[in-house]
């Protein structure tokens, strides 16, 4: 289970030699999520989405609460964490100058998966993720769609339990896309817990179990995307958040 | 070695070979060094030669028995002609290299000749030199023929020069570059990696990707840090080979090498591979030190840029032949190359072999305690 407990993290950005601002990304954030679960994290561009998830991922500290997962905490065992999780950004690119199968080679070594066990893995990756034609090419050599498989791949090639996917579908098309949601939805089948941050309300809506919605560092409303709906009376996400906010859209 | 250093390792160094402009990089330094020595061998014997040589020149004046002497004396053939255009005709033909035309109206004699050339300019020098030995004589003459005593006339004293240097100016300074090229390839090599393992991976995005695996900044850093060290020492050492084949077969062919004697004791080598691994360590760590913040790949290159140019350094100051003093072996990269030449030449004192390890140890620890401190921080994600 992931448990988020009010956690906030702070920045100080320099505007001038004397001048700095101090401002919050993420402010008091408490999230829970469990196995088998596909919890959305919601809001526009700058809401802190990001910031929380490379928290989530043990890549930032926060400057306030806890993390835990499976009930241990990322200042104890950052790296006992580490091998639980897989963390998939939408910025994300791939070595180029190496194939599929030494990238998930590379990674499994990372995992410290034993040579024998991860030759399986390869093998059943390449064969779910349809890898087999292109795994000893190059990967600068590889199409869009062939690069979005293998970046997925390399997330399973350690069998995590939880996933973090950081608008991992922002900038693909439709087909590159659905390989994305359609993963998510076979590993929610897997008994995997997913935390998938979107500012496409409508994607969330149709695969997330719930949804956190999140505005300029805050929690603005969680639940499951019909109850939201509901609550806010309002025929879809994207109206509902709107509604939450009230005029500060014009801002 | 910890198992994720090695992975990093692996990964850095798998990425480099396959690289050519990289691979090209690391190689080109220590290349250039032998056509180097090859050049310079070259350039001095045909220097020497050219002292030696008879040079064909032409004349519109006629010569007395007396300058024909002097003539033969500075190695000059000459063709005599009765006007300036018959030497100029001569020039243009390519019977004569240069030529002399004798103005009796202000009475001059104008040498004419190519200052572009080095040949050109060495005849030029030699009929000067002619010219005014033809000068001392006529005045001699006309002393003589006054009855007055030369010696009391000129107060006339003798000059003897001793050259009291064990190597030859030409020499110390090719040296000095072969060594200094030495330290460059490391430069080079390792600016080209640190580029790569930082600026690359954080444009990229893979750096965020690589922080989310079980492993510890400070494995990631040794990993790509060392990974840099490598190849700066390979590159390094094998600058190091090529200097050392190239010296040894230019003693054979270049004059130039006269006198010299090139160390090679088992002592030697290893007190070499101990200061280029010790430059390696310290010019990947300042590399790294330098790109660890740039955002882009081309702000890391232009980071190191200053780095590469301060390798430079030990070549200007061996043309201006500068005393070296014990400071000297605690001045990053000059000590390099300084102490790669004493070692070579039998130069060297204990002294300034711990001075430049010790300076070194300690310029390596405050570059790695930055760059730790660098790489645990958040700011190692966003750059600046």
């Amino acid at each position: 289970m992931i448990e988020i407990n009010n956690v906030s993290k702070k920045f100080t950005k320099k505007i001038s030699k004397k001048e700095k601002i101090i401002f919050f990304a993420d402010k008091d954030i408490t999230i829970k999520a469990k196995e088998g679960e596909i919890v959305g994290l919601l809001g526009p561009n700058g809401a802190g989405k990001t910031t929380l998830l490379r928290m989530l991922a043990g890549i930032m500290e926060p400057t306030e609460g806890t993390i835990n997962i499976d009930g241990i905490n990322y200042k104890n065992n950052s790296l006992e964490i580490k091998k639980k999780i897989a963390f998939l950004s939408g910025n994300t690119k791939l070595y180029k100058d190496i194939s599929p199968y030494e990238l998930l080679h590379m990674c499994g070594e990372y995992y410290n998966i034993d040579n024998k066990e991860l030759q399986n893995r390869i093998q059943k990756i390449s064969k779910r993720f349809n890898l087999v034609e292109f795994l000893h090419q190059r990967i600068e050599n590889l199409s869009t769609g062939q690069l979005q498989r293998v970046n997925i791949a390399r997330c399973v090639v350690h069998n995590p339990k939880y996933y973090i996917f950081d608008e991992a579908t922002s900038g693909l098309d439709i087909i590159s896309s659905k390989t994305i949601l359609d993963f998510i939805k076979e590993e929610k089948e897997n008994n995997k817990c997913i935390i998938y941050s979107t500012h496409y309300m409508e994607e969330a809506e149709n695969i997330c179990d719930r949804v956190v919605l999140v505005h300029k560092g805050k929690i603005i409303k969680e639940g499951t995307p019909s109850s939201i709906i509901k609550e806010t009376k309002t025929t879809n996400l994207r109206d509902a958040f709107f509604t939450l906010i009230g005029g500060e859209e014009n801002e | 070695m910890n198992k994720n250093i090695l992975i990093t390792i692996k990964k850095e160094l798998r990425s480099i070979i396959r690289d050519k402009k990289t691979i090209f990089r690391m190689l080109l330094f220590p290349l250039i060094i032998p056509a180097m020595i090859m050049l310079y061998g070259t350039m001095y014997d045909s220097l020497e030669e050219s002292s030696e040589n008879t040079y064909k020149i032409g004349i519109d004046y006629q010569v007395s028995k007396e300058e024909i002497e002097i003539l033969k004396n500075f190695h000059l053939e000459y063709k005599e002609c009765d006007s300036k255009e018959c030497l100029e005709e001569a020039y243009k033909e390519k019977e004569i290299e240069a030529y002399i035309s004798y103005n009796k109206e202000i009475n001059t004699y104008e040498i004419y000749s190519d200052s572009s050339s080095t040949s050109g300019m060495v005849i030029s020098s030699v009929i000067e030199e002619y010219l005014n030995s033809y000068s001392t004589l006529l005045t001699n003459t006309y002393l003589i023929n006054e009855k007055i005593d030369l010696d009391k006339a000129y107060n006339h004293f003798n000059i003897a020069y001793e050259d009291l240097g064990s190597s030859n100016y030409m020499l110390s300074v090719l040296l000095s570059v072969s060594f200094t090229y030495i330290i460059m390839a490391i430069c080079m090599s390792t600016s080209s990696m640190a580029t790569g393992v930082t600026a690359t991976e954080r444009e990229n995005g893979t750096l965020e990707t690589i922080l989310t695996f079980p492993i510890k900044k400070t494995e990631l850093l040794t990993g790509k840090y060392l990974s840099s060290v490598i190849l700066g020492f390979v590159s390094s050492l094998i600058g190091l080979i090529l200097t050392i084949i190239s010296l040894n077969i230019g003693k054979n062919f270049y004059t130039m090498f006269e006198g010299f004697e090139l160390i090679l004791s088992f002592k030697t080598i290893i007190a070499s591979i101990l200061i280029i691994i010790c430059a390696s360590f310290f010019i990947a760590g300042v590399a790294l030190a330098l790109t660890s913040f740039s955002k882009t790949y081309k702000e890391a290159q232009s980071s190191t840029t200053m780095l590469q140019m301060l390798c430079i350094v030990p070549m200007f100051v061996s043309l201006i032949e500068m005393d070296v003093t014990n400071i000297y072996y605690i001045i990053p990269i000059c000590n390099f190359e300084q102490i790669l030449m004493d070692l070579f030449t039998n130069t060297y004192s204990l002294v300034s072999i711990l001075l430049t390890l010790a300076s070194t140890f300690i310029y390596i620890t405050i570059v790695l305690i930055y760059i730790i401190k660098s790489y645990n921080s958040e700011k190692i994600l966003f750059a600046k």
